[in-house]
């Protein structure tokens, strides 16, 4: 997370440099670039040395002055991500402006090439590379993981065989922030904002009387976080509530024999995630429908 | 397969309105010789500008998405057809002569930036991006286009919003690719992380490339390698503090759009200014991108009237002459009185129920 301003006021340039020690060296690249608008002499470099001087001075006294910026944000109620005035900062025109000056002053093709190299590590030993992030390849052309797709196919196919169009699904965390991009028709039962507010501040006194929230918080800590158990009857009182019909659950977590005893069962499974179908919610569907139960 | 043949059919899409919008401006500035590329890159800012204003009227009285979505394409679908069939073919043929000539007498620094385009675009659509942020931003273009609505539904709760959401509702970047998705069928998804990526991706090197025209006097081995240096750049500056990471992984929002392709804009403009003082055509462009800027991100009501400001500033400075503060000033009043509006309704003086 980006270091807030509103939260760090004055610290906030110290925080920054400890904390993006070692990816922020092309801020240096930028400086050296900036001085070297000085030593350039044709008239392109002139112009861009006196347009961006003055505007980078403007920009050091007002936005970039930390003790002004903290009270304007906090009094206009702004974002806090303060990050985004960095932005500003004309790194992406002055360095490879002076980049290609250096280059093209070479004699000489292999001077030239010599020279480009030489920019080109400094550049790349300057900050961190986009792929730092160890994002994976993308196996599908909606660019999230296939599980998601295959536990959508796998509950649309049966809810369709079941004739349900209000299909609640309770999903796995990394799964329920992906699901109304990928497919809104499904009814989320657990809510972006109140599956992060669990997970960050978990269960408050004041939600105990709130039985809407309480139901969503049993199955957040119970099906995402593995960090609470209840009795039976309170988690299925909470799939009752939400009117669940299906609980997607990953695949390594503890609590596959405790759903199965709370009347759970599987239908189908991908790489990482069981699909579950709550087997009292169905039951509840055909007596509404009026439909008889044999046993042989 | 069928997924990339189309998102190639909507680049071309995209790239033609840009182009077709862009036409509408550069042909008329009659002392500014007519530029494929600056076209474009016109075109884009131009084409978001009317969106919202047509958008945002459309939002606040709740009319159906594919109301939007027939308004806008009509519109769309005459302007391409005005341009293409009659008004400027022969500009556009002659500019594209004039291309081919190019690629026949310097065909390697020709071909340089193209695959410098390539490349990052490869870059942005191989990766398996699911941030968090892409709940509210792809989740209220999925929701809009199921619903049939325009953002009035929460994408973080799914329930129907009580109020409009003022920080967003001006920025109709989204409301831009949800009518895209419920005209032609295609999955938000694709669209905002692969078509809008590679789009993106396009528009911020059309602006990296006229940069480096001007500094270097259309020097094309110079402007090839200024556009290689940029995409080292953008490839090796992955943080917070500089919008690459948003340029490469997070396109689909459109601070991406604010910090690789606005801000630089601008402040190609305003160099522009600087040295075609008296070409009074760049300061309605400076107004072109600050009204665009806030159709296209609501980080931009505070980011851009910053820059404008320091820039023109500047731009006074260096001619002791007030007048290009008072004029960037003007330029970007769309921003400030989105700025108003947000800092009102987030004192609660400005709400508007739904």
């Amino acid at each position: 997370m980006p270091i807030q301003i509103t939260e760090a006021g004055v610290d906030f340039i110290r925080q920054c440099l400890q904390t993006y020690q070692g990816e922020t060296w092309f801020l240096l690249l930028f400086a050296g670039a900036m001085l070297l608008l000085f030593w350039l002499k044709d008239p392109e470099s002139r112009t861009l040395r006196l347009l961006l001087w003055p505007y980078f001075t403007v920009l050091v006294c007002t936005v970039y002055n930390i003790l002004i910026m903290q009270v304007f944000i906090r009094k206009l109620n702004l974002s806090g991500e303060y990050y985004r005035f960095f932005w500003l900062l004309p790194l992406g025109i002055v360095i490879p402006y002076v980049c290609t000056r250096l280059t093209a002053s070479g004699n000489g093709r292999m001077k030239k090439i010599l020279v480009f190299l030489l920019l080109t590590i400094v550049i790349a030993a300057a900050g961190a590379p986009a792929w730092s992030r160890k994002l994976p390849i993308t196996s599908n052309p909606y660019r999230i993981p296939d599980d998601m797709i295959i536990a959508c196919d796998i509950i649309k196919k049966d809810a369709k065989r079941e004739r349900l169009e209000d299909v609640g699904v309770v999903f796995d965390f990394n799964l329920n922030l992906l699901v109304t991009q990928y497919d809104p028709s499904f009814r989320v039962i657990i809510p972006y904002e109140n599956m992060m507010t669990t997970v960050n501040t978990g269960r408050t006194k004041t939600d105990t009387d709130n039985i809407w929230l309480n139901s969503r918080i049993t199955l957040v800590e119970l099906l995402m976080l593995d960090r609470y158990w209840v009795p039976h009857e309170d988690f299925m009182s909470a799939l009752n509530v939400t009117e669940t019909a299906y609980v997607v659950y990953d695949a390594s977590g503890p609590n596959h024999d405790y759903l199965l005893g709370a009347g759970l069962a599987e239908i189908g499974r991908t790489d990482d995630y069981v699909i579950y179908k709550y087997g009292w919610y169905f039951d509840r569907l055909y007596k509404s429908r009026g439909y008889v139960k044999f046993e042989f | 397969m069928l997924e990339i043949l189309f998102c190639i059919y909507m680049l071309l899409f995209y790239m033609i309105v840009y182009f077709s919008f862009g036409s509408l401006v550069t042909v008329r500035m009659k002392e500014e010789k007519f530029s494929v590329t600056f076209t474009m890159m016109i075109g884009f800012f131009l084409y978001y500008g009317i969106f919202q204003v047509i958008a945002v009227p459309c939002t606040f009285l709740k009319l159906p998405l594919s109301w939007l979505a027939v308004i806008w394409l009509s519109l769309v679908a005459v302007v391409v057809y005005m341009c293409g069939t009659a008004a400027y073919r022969k500009i556009w043929m002659g500019a594209f002569d004039g291309i081919r000539r190019q690629v026949f007498e310097q065909p390697f620094w020709t071909l340089v930036p193209l695959l410098a385009v390539a490349a990052q675009a490869v870059f942005v659509v191989m990766w398996q991006t699911d941030y968090w942020d892409a709940t509210y931003y792809i989740g209220d273009v999925s929701l809009s286009v199921y619903t049939n609505t325009i953002s009035l539904f929460d994408p973080l709760t799914g329930e129907m919003r009580s109020a409009f959401d003022i920080r967003h509702c001006f920025a109709t970047y989204l409301v831009q690719d949800a009518v895209v998705c419920k005209a032609f069928g295609i999955h938000p998804l694709i669209e905002m992380k692969t078509v809008m990526g590679v789009v993106v991706t396009i528009i911020n090197n059309l602006v990296t490339y006229n940069i480096a025209r001007l500094f270097f006097k259309g020097n094309r081995e110079h402007t090839g390698l200024m556009v290689v240096f940029a995409l080292l750049l953008n490839l090796f500056t992955y943080t917070a503090y500089t919008s690459s990471g948003f340029l490469l992984l997070r396109s689909y929002e459109g601070k991406a759009v604010l910090g690789s392709v606005i801000v630089p804009a601008v402040l190609y403009i305003v160099a522009r200014l600087y040295r075609d003082g008296k070409k009074k055509a760049f300061w309605w462009l400076l107004f072109l991108l600050c009204l665009s800027s806030c159709a296209i991100s609501s980080s931009a009501m505070t980011l851009i009237p910053v820059e404008v400001g320091a820039l023109t500033l500047s731009l006074s400075l260096v001619r002791r002459d007030w007048r290009p503060l008072a004029k960037g000033l003007l330029c970007m009043t769309p921003c400030l009185v989105i700025l108003l509006l947000y800092v009102a309704s987030s004192f609660g003086l400005f709400v508007v129920h739904i």
